[in-house]
Parts: structure tokens; sequence; C-alpha cells
């Protein structure tokens, strides 16, 4: 049979004798089970290993069409509407008909119509004080009839990275 | 400093009270207090369904206290032993006042009570590995005869009586009695008496 726990002593205000044995104890038990532990067998690692198998990488296409779509993601639209808007306007000497993204190329595509050649000059210049363009390409430029802006162009921006 | 389980002193208290506590030979010696059976209460807790928490089991043993000795909870000191899964837990009381009066004296002569305890649980506690589950434990002193009764590893009673010297019943009907009482049969029920009187337990039939 097992012993009676009736015993009306006062406990101990800290830890003594039994406090440091049973301490003691503690720190080797953990050691024990330490080591039965970390040592994985081979059975056991071979799950672990199955269990953790890494999904095959993308080749290289699918990999900039991931990067692509990130960085479409990641475009600021906002603040780049914002700061075309301040460039383009009803009153300003061009305005935009169209804006593209094209994030497999990482570039912004803007369509629009000018006053004149002139005007279209300008836009690179001014679209590059933008502090989230890296880069502005003028792709190409047309006149059409003669309109209010007859001057039909095609400009590519580069957007920063990380912006 | 010896990690080792170290022997402590002994200190009796009988029912007209204990000698006096000489000082600790070292501050902090352990000193082991055992009061007699006839100062303690002892009883049986049945377990209550649905018991919540420590708190409802004392609430629990407190009232089955006042309703057998009829005594006051609040002025004694009480302990129950739950065993899991038992449905009968052994209790035991000692007055309030004796429990503070020797810890704070054993304090005071520099002693550190390790135990303090009926000596029913002290005897029972030496003994109870040579006990088979169902067995009579019997502390036969010269101020009381404690009567423990187990049954299926489980207690089922407990009582003071006086002792067999003074007995006008015989170990033997006292033991048929406690367990005629819980439906326990007597009748080749292993004993193991202990204390000064067992030479009367023995000679009995």
């Amino acid at each position: 049979m097992r012993r009676l726990a009736l015993d009306f002593a006062p406990r101990p205000q800290s830890a003594g004798r039994g406090g440091w044995l049973a301490g003691a104890l503690g720190v080797l038990l953990l050691c024990v089970a330490g080591s039965v532990w970390l040592p994985t067998g081979t059975v056991e690692a071979s799950h672990m290993s199955e269990a953790s198998v890494q999904p095959p990488l993308p080749d290289a296409d699918a990999a900039r069409a991931i990067d692509a779509a990130v960085r479409e993601l990641n475009l600021p639209w906002i603040e780049t509407c914002d700061a075309l808007a301040g460039q383009f306007g009803a009153s300003a000497a061009a305005a935009l008909d169209a804006l593209e993204s094209d994030g497999r190329r990482g570039v912004l595509r803007l369509s629009g119509r000018a006053h004149s050649v002139a005007s279209v000059q300008d836009l690179p210049a001014r679209l590059r004080a933008l502090p989230a363009i890296a880069d502005v390409t003028l792709v190409g430029q047309e006149t059409h009839g003669s309109g209010e802006r007859p001057v039909r162009f095609v400009i590519e921006l580069r957007w920063r990275e990380g912006t | 400093m010896s990690l080792l389980k170290t022997k402590a002193a002994l200190l009796r208290v009988a029912r007209d009270g204990a000698a006096p506590l000489p000082a600790a030979p070292s501050p902090g010696a352990a000193l082991d207090i055992v009061v007699d059976d006839t100062v303690a209460r002892h009883w049986i807790v049945e377990r209550p369904v649905g018991l919540a928490d420590g708190a409802e089991l004392d609430a629990f043993a407190a009232a089955r206290f006042a309703a057998l000795f009829g005594a006051d909870p609040a002025v004694w000191v009480l302990r129950v032993d739950p065993v899991a899964r038992a449905r009968c837990w052994l209790a035991c009381a000692l007055p309030a006042v004796l429990v503070t009066e020797l810890s704070q004296t054993a304090a005071a002569q520099g002693w550190r009570v390790r135990r303090l305890q009926s000596r029913f649980v002290r005897e029972y506690n030496r003994h109870c590995r040579r006990l088979g589950p169902t067995a009579a434990f019997c502390v036969a002193s010269r101020s009381g005869t404690t009567l423990g009764l187990l049954a299926a590893g489980e207690w089922r009673s407990i009582r003071v009586h006086p002792p067999l010297s003074r007995s006008a019943a015989d170990f033997v009907q006292l033991l048929q009695r406690d367990c005629r009482r819980v439906g326990v049969d007597a009748d080749g029920l292993p004993t193991f008496t202990v204390g000064s009187q067992r030479d009367r337990v023995r000679r009995e039939p």
C-alpha cells in the first residue's frame, strides 16, 4: 500500500535540501531526455526527409512571370497616377489616352496626344524628374490631322524598384 | 552539504502535552513530531461527485468533520489524502492551536519540523509496504487503540477505541464490530498491529 500524505508540518519557505536534490534530478533528466531525442534514428530521419521534400523550382520563364506579377502588384498605382496627373491634363500641353502596365518588362506604357512636337520632346525630361520614375523612353510620335492635340505619342516609363 | 536523508529527532505529544523541547543541536536540525491518536481526529471522506477543486474538497471535509465529531472545523487543521480513482479517502485533523504552538516552539528552539503527524499516520507510513490491499492496521498503545480497515486498497473505516488494557471488549470484538459496521468480512482478515499493547492483540484468539 502507498504512504499517506497527511502531514501538518509547515511548508519550508525556500528550497532546501530536497529542492536542490529535485533540481539536480531535473537537470539529469533533461540531459538524458536530450541525449535520447537529439540523435534522430534512421527510420525517423527518413520520414522527416520525406516530409520536408522541396517542391521543384520554377524554370526561368516561370520565374520571370512570377517576378513580373510581383512587380506589377507592387507598383504604387495611386502615387503613380497622382504624379502623372500633374503632368497631363485638359489644360496641359499633353493629355493621356491610355496607361498600360507591362509587368514582365517592368515598364509603364503611356499613350497620349500633345499640342506640338516640342511639347512631346519636353515630356521625357519632365517625367524623369518624378521621384518614382527611373527611366523614360519616347518610343514614338506622329502627327494626325489638325485638332487641338494633333501629335500622338507613346512613352515608356521604368519605375524604380522598391517604390 | 549532504544530500542524503538525515535522521530526525522525535517529539511525542500525548494527551496531557509534550515533554519540554530542548534546543536543537544545530540550527535547522530535523524534528519529527508525533501526536497521539487520542488528540487527533481521523475519519473517512467518501469522494463526492463533481468535485471541482481543492477548496471544495476542504469544505466538504470540514462539513463531514463537523457532522461526525460535532466540533468547529475552524479551530482544527484538516488534511485529506485524496487518492486518484479511490472512492474513500482518509482524513486527519489536529487542533489548530496545537499545530501552531508546536511549529512556533520548534522554530524558536532552532528545529526544522520535518513531519507533524498523528501516530497512526506515522506508523502506517512506516509499515504500509508490508500491507496488502485488504487488511486491518492497528496501533495499540497505552492511550488508545486505533483500528483502520482497508478493503480492496481503499480505506473503509478508522476508529480510536479505548486502550486494550482498560477496554471491556477484546481486540477481536473491536475488529468484528468495526468490520460489521462497514461490511468487511473480519474472518481471515490480515491484521497488522504495532504499539506497546500489541502483545494483547496477539494473545487474543
